[in-house]
């Protein structure tokens, strides 16, 4: 892997620029976090910008029926004063199922970045879908910001509950086009399905498929 | 994550990914990460989640 990939597993949380340079490969769970999170600095900030998001789509790829799931974007506040994100607005473009998120305005200060959670499920069509997650904000630039996510609910496995059962919100997820020098964020939920203890063991292990 | 950590029925935990910095010039292109779960589900003793993402100049 490339010495210049920085991935981390924990929250965001304030980072000095300096240590935005190191080469972090580590994986994080969060007993029951909920996902917000706020305050990352991004040393090439803008200040003639204001709002912005890591991506503006993402695709889940193929998502089990009854299962849920979660989206994050990143807003992120480029410019030099506060502004508030929030609520976000979610209809269903193609087919039915829709999610949940902010009902209310988060604050996110100048160089601090919020991820906005996008609740979705439980799956209940079958088929492929659209999500359009309209999100507002106080930046008079991105007063409304048009954000979507695909996905596809097929069939899930039937599963007996008996033991030990791993539950993945999603198993992959494409967030698109991204630019250099760009945050990048993902989270996935782990959930114990079954009726007895489940142990992950060890440290989830990252491998390369594409790129560095 | 270091050695094991159990849910009990029912439980949750998130697993988090961050690229903070993001990818610098010079390391355009697609990419694609899949991170190996195991864990003593029997069925599925490993269980693999992909993320996906294009590096362009531009957005």
């Amino acid at each position: 892997m490339h010495d210049s990939c920085t991935m981390s597993g924990k929250r965001p949380q304030k980072m000095k620029p300096s240590a935005q340079h190191i080469l972090f490969l580590t994986l994080a769970l969060a007993f029951l976090a909920v996902g917000t999170a706020s305050g990352s600095d991004k040393s090439t900030s803008q200040s003639k910008a204001g709002l912005a998001f890591d991506t503006t789509h993402v695709n889940l790829g193929n998502v089990e029926q009854d299962s849920k799931g979660t989206v994050t974007f990143l807003a992120i506040n480029y410019g030099t004063l506060p502004i508030n994100v929030g609520p976000v607005n979610i209809v269903a473009l193609q087919g039915g199922d829709t999610g949940n998120s902010l009902q209310d305005a988060v604050p996110v200060s100048p160089n601090g970045v919020y991820a906005i959670p996008i609740i979705v499920g439980p799956y209940k069509q079958l088929g492929p879908h659209t999500m359009q997650v309209k999100v507002t904000s106080s930046d008079p630039r991105a007063q409304t910001s048009i954000l979507t996510v695909d996905f596809t609910v097929v069939e899930g496995e039937a599963q007996e509950a008996k033991g030990p059962r791993l539950r993945v919100d999603k198993q992959f997820i494409d967030i698109g086009n991204v630019p250099y020098d760009w945050p990048l964020y993902e989270q996935f939920t782990l959930r114990n399905d079954g009726d007895a203890p489940l142990v992950l063991a060890g440290t989830p292990t990252i491998r390369v498929e594409l790129g560095c | 994550m270091v050695g094991t950590t159990t849910l009990q029925p029912g439980q949750e935990a998130k697993l988090e990914l961050r690229l903070y910095m993001g990818m610098h010039q010079g390391m355009g292109g697609q990419h694609q990460f899949a991170v190996d779960i195991r864990s003593n589900d029997p069925l599925v003793p490993l269980k693999t989640v992909v993320w996906r993402f294009n590096v362009v100049g531009d957005k």
